[in-house]
C-alpha cells in the first residue's frame, strides 16, 4: 500500500519534472530567438549572400537574376586595380603591425615600472586616442598635417629642418601618413594587451634577476621576451588582422589617392558599390568575398594559434 | 644612480612623452577657440589670444552639429539597449542550460568574431534597403545592435559562475521562467551589465562605416562622424569651424571614457585572453 502510494508519487514527479522539462526548452528558444534571428541576418546571411551575388551581373536593382558564373573572378584576377588596393591593404597592416607592437610593448614596460608615480595616469592618458572616433582623428591630422596652414609644417619650418613646406598626403608619402596617424590612435589599445600580458610573466624571475645584478634592459630581453613568446604570437595576428580592416583613415584623409597610391580593398569595393558610374554590385561582390576568404584563412590560422 | 633620481628622470621623460603624445587632441580644443586669422598666423601657440566662440555657433547651427549630435545620441542608446536585451537573454540561457542544439548554437556565435563584415556589407545594405530603413535611423539601429560574440561570452560567462541555490528558492515560490530572468538574475549581473554599456555605447558612437553607407541618401540621418566628413567636404576651408565640430564629436565620449577609465581598459585588456 505505502509502496504503492510512493510510486504514485515518483511518477506523479516524474510527469511533472517532463513537464517543466518542456516548459523551459519553450522558454530558451524564446530567450534565444532575438540572437538567432540577428545571427541569421547580420551574421551568417551577409557572407553567403555575399558569395551569391558574386556570381551575377548586378547593378543592385531588384534581385540579381543575370547569371555569370566565376566569370566576376576571373575578371577579378586580371584587375590591377584589385591587385594594387590587395598590395596596399597588407603594405599598411604590416608596418601598421610592426611599429604600433614594439611601441606599445615598450610603453606598457615602462609603464610597469615600480620606480614610476601615478602610472594610471600616464597609462590613461596613453589610451586616450583609442576612444577617439575615427573620424575625428583623420579630420584632425589633416589640420594638423596641412600643407600651408597646418602646425606640423609651420614647426618644421620655424626649426629650420625643412625650408619647403611638407605635403604629406602627397605622392609617396601619403600611405606613411596614413600609417603613422592610425598608428598613433591604436597603439593604446595594444599597450593595454601588452599590460596584461606582462602580469602573466612570474614576480620571481625578476627578483631573481636583481639579485644577480641585471639591469632593464637584462631583465627585458632574457626574461620578459622569452616568457610572452606565445602571447606575442597571438598579438602580432590580432593586431593584424585587425590592421586588415582598414577603411575609415583612408577614406576620410585620402579617398585612396593619391594616384590610388593609398587605394585599400574597402575602399575599393566602397568605390565599385557606391561611387562608380554603373553600380557594379556583383562585382564588388565578388571582390568583397575574394578578400573576406583571404580574412577568415587568416583569422581561422589566429584561432588555431591561440589554442596551440 | 640613487633610486630617486631614476625616479624622476623617469617621471620627467614620460611626461615630455605624453604630452607629445597628447598633442593632437589638445591642439584642437585650442584651435577651436581661435579666430581664423589666428589660426593662420599662429597655428603653434596652444593659448588663444582671441577667444571665440564663434566656430561652435557656426558648427553647430549652419553646418547641422545640433541634429549629428542628436542622432548618434538616439542611435547610440537605442542599439546598446538592443545589444544588452539579446545578449543578457541569449547569454543567460547558454550559460546555465543544457538544451539541444546548443553547441551548435554557441559555434555559430562564435564564429561571427571571425567573420570580415566590413567586407561583406552589400547583402547587408541590400536587406535594409528592402526593409525600407535605408537612410533613416532605424536601418543603422537595427545593424549596429547584431549578434555580438564578445557581449554574449561575457553574460554567459558570468551567469554560469552563479550557483544553482540562487534561484532554485524561486522556484519553490513558484516564479516563471522569465521571472527568474528579469527578477533575479538580471540584477545579478549589474558589473557586465556596466561593461557591455559602456563598450558598445562607445563603439557606436566611434563607428563610421555603416553610419556612412546606410546614410548616404539623407543627409538628415548623419552620425557625428559622418556629419564631420561630409562638413570637410564642404566646407573646405573653414578650419576652425572644422575643430568646433571635432571637439563637439569627441567631448561626450571624453567624458564617458573619463568616468570609466580603469573599468574600460580593464575589459579591454580582457578581449585578448577570449
Amino acid at each position: 500500500m505505502i509502496r504503492n502510494i510512493l510510486s504514485y508519487y515518483e511518477r506523479k514527479n516524474k510527469v511533472g519534472a517532463v513537464r517543466s522539462r518542456k516548459n523551459e526548452y519553450i522558454w530558451i528558444y524564446i530567450f534565444l530567438t532575438p540572437a538567432l534571428i540577428s545571427l541569421v541576418l547580420f551574421g551568417i546571411w551577409p557572407m553567403i549572400a555575399t558569395g551569391y551575388f558574386s556570381l551575377f551581373k548586378w547593378d543592385g536593382i531588384g534581385w540579381p537574376s543575370d547569371f555569370i558564373g566565376l566569370k566576376n573572378y576571373v575578371e577579378l584576377l586580371k584587375d590591377p586595380y584589385f591587385w594594387n588596393a590587395f598590395k596596399n591593404t597588407f603594405f599598411y597592416a604590416f608596418f601598421q603591425t610592426l611599429i604600433k607592437l614594439p611601441i606599445a610593448l615598450v610603453l606598457a614596460v615602462v609603464l610597469s615600472e615600480t620606480l614610476l608615480k601615478a602610472k594610471s595616469v600616464y597609462r590613461a592618458l596613453f589610451f586616450l586616442p583609442v576612444i577617439l572616433p575615427t573620424a575625428v582623428v583623420s579630420l584632425d591630422f589633416k589640420l594638423i598635417l596641412n600643407p600651408f596652414t597646418g602646425p606640423a609644417n609651420k614647426l618644421l619650418t620655424d626649426l629650420g629642418i625643412v625650408n619647403m613646406p611638407i605635403d604629406w598626403f602627397g605622392m609617396n608619402l601619403a600611405m606613411w601618413t596614413v600609417i603613422v596617424v592610425s598608428t598613433w590612435q591604436v597603439t593604446g589599445r595594444y599597450m593595454v594587451y601588452w599590460l596584461s600580458g606582462l602580469q602573466t610573466v612570474p614576480r620571481e624571475l625578476y627578483e631573481a634577476a636583481d639579485m644577480d645584478g641585471a639591469n632593464a634592459f637584462q631583465k627585458f630581453f632574457y626574461i620578459t621576451l622569452p616568457s610572452l613568446k606565445k602571447f606575442t604570437m597571438i598579438i602580432i595576428l590580432l593586431g593584424f588582422v585587425y590592421a586588415l580592416r582598414v577603411f575609415d583613415y583612408v577614406k576620410i584623409m585620402t579617398d585612396g589617392g593619391p594616384a590610388y597610391q593609398t587605394d585599400v580593398v574597402s575602399t575599393y569595393i566602397y568605390r565599385l558599390a557606391f561611387e562608380s558610374q554603373a553600380t557594379r554590385l556583383g562585382y564588388a561582390s565578388a571582390v568583397a568575398f575574394f578578400f573576406a576568404m583571404v580574412l577568415l584563412a587568416i583569422g581561422i590560422t589566429r584561432t588555431i594559434t591561440n589554442r596551440g | 644612480m640613487s633610486r630617486r633620481a631614476k625616479t624622476l628622470i623617469l617621471q620627467i621623460v614620460m611626461t615630455i612623452l605624453v604630452i607629445i603624445w597628447i598633442f593632437p587632441i589638445v591642439w584642437v580644443v585650442s584651435t577651436s577657440f581661435k579666430t581664423t586669422t589666428e589660426m593662420f598666423m599662429d597655428p603653434l601657440n596652444l593659448i588663444p589670444k582671441e577667444f571665440t566662440w564663434d566656430n561652435y555657433v557656426r558648427a553647430w547651427n549652419l553646418a547641422n552639429f545640433s541634429k549629428y549630435l542628436t542622432n548618434t545620441i538616439i542611435y547610440s542608446v537605442f542599439s546598446t539597449i538592443i545589444v544588452l536585451f539579446i545578449s543578457s537573454m541569449s547569454g543567460y540561457v547558454l550559460g546555465r542550460y543544457d538544451f539541444p542544439g546548443k553547441k551548435l548554437i554557441f559555434v555559430a556565435i562564435l564564429a561571427t568574431i571571425l567573420m570580415p563584415s566590413r567586407y561583406t556589407f552589400i547583402p547587408i545594405f541590400d536587406l535594409v534597403r528592402k526593409m525600407g530603413l535605408l537612410n533613416k535611423l532605424g536601418g543603422l539601429i537595427l545593424v549596429s545592435s547584431g549578434v555580438n560574440a564578445l557581449y554574449v561570452m561575457l553574460f554567459s560567462g558570468y551567469f554560469s559562475t552563479i550557483p544553482k541555490s540562487f534561484e532554485e528558492a524561486a522556484i519553490m515560490e513558484g516564479a516563471t521562467f522569465p521571472q527568474i530572468f528579469l527578477k533575479i538574475m538580471l540584477p545579478l549581473s549589474k558589473p557586465v551589465i556596466g561593461t557591455v554599456i559602456i563598450f558598445h555605447f562607445v563603439s557606436c558612437w566611434n563607428d563610421f562605416f555603416f553610419p556612412l553607407i546606410l546614410t548616404l541618401g539623407n543627409p538628415n540621418a548623419r552620425t557625428l562622424g559622418v556629419g564631420l566628413y561630409a562638413f570637410y567636404g564642404e566646407y573646405t576651408t573653414d578650419w576652425t569651424g572644422l575643430a568646433a565640430a571635432l571637439v563637439i564629436s569627441m567631448v561626450p565620449i571624453l567624458i564617458v571614457f573619463l568616468m570609466f577609465q580603469k573599468y574600460f581598459m580593464r575589459v579591454m585588456a580582457g578581449g585578448i585572453k577570449g
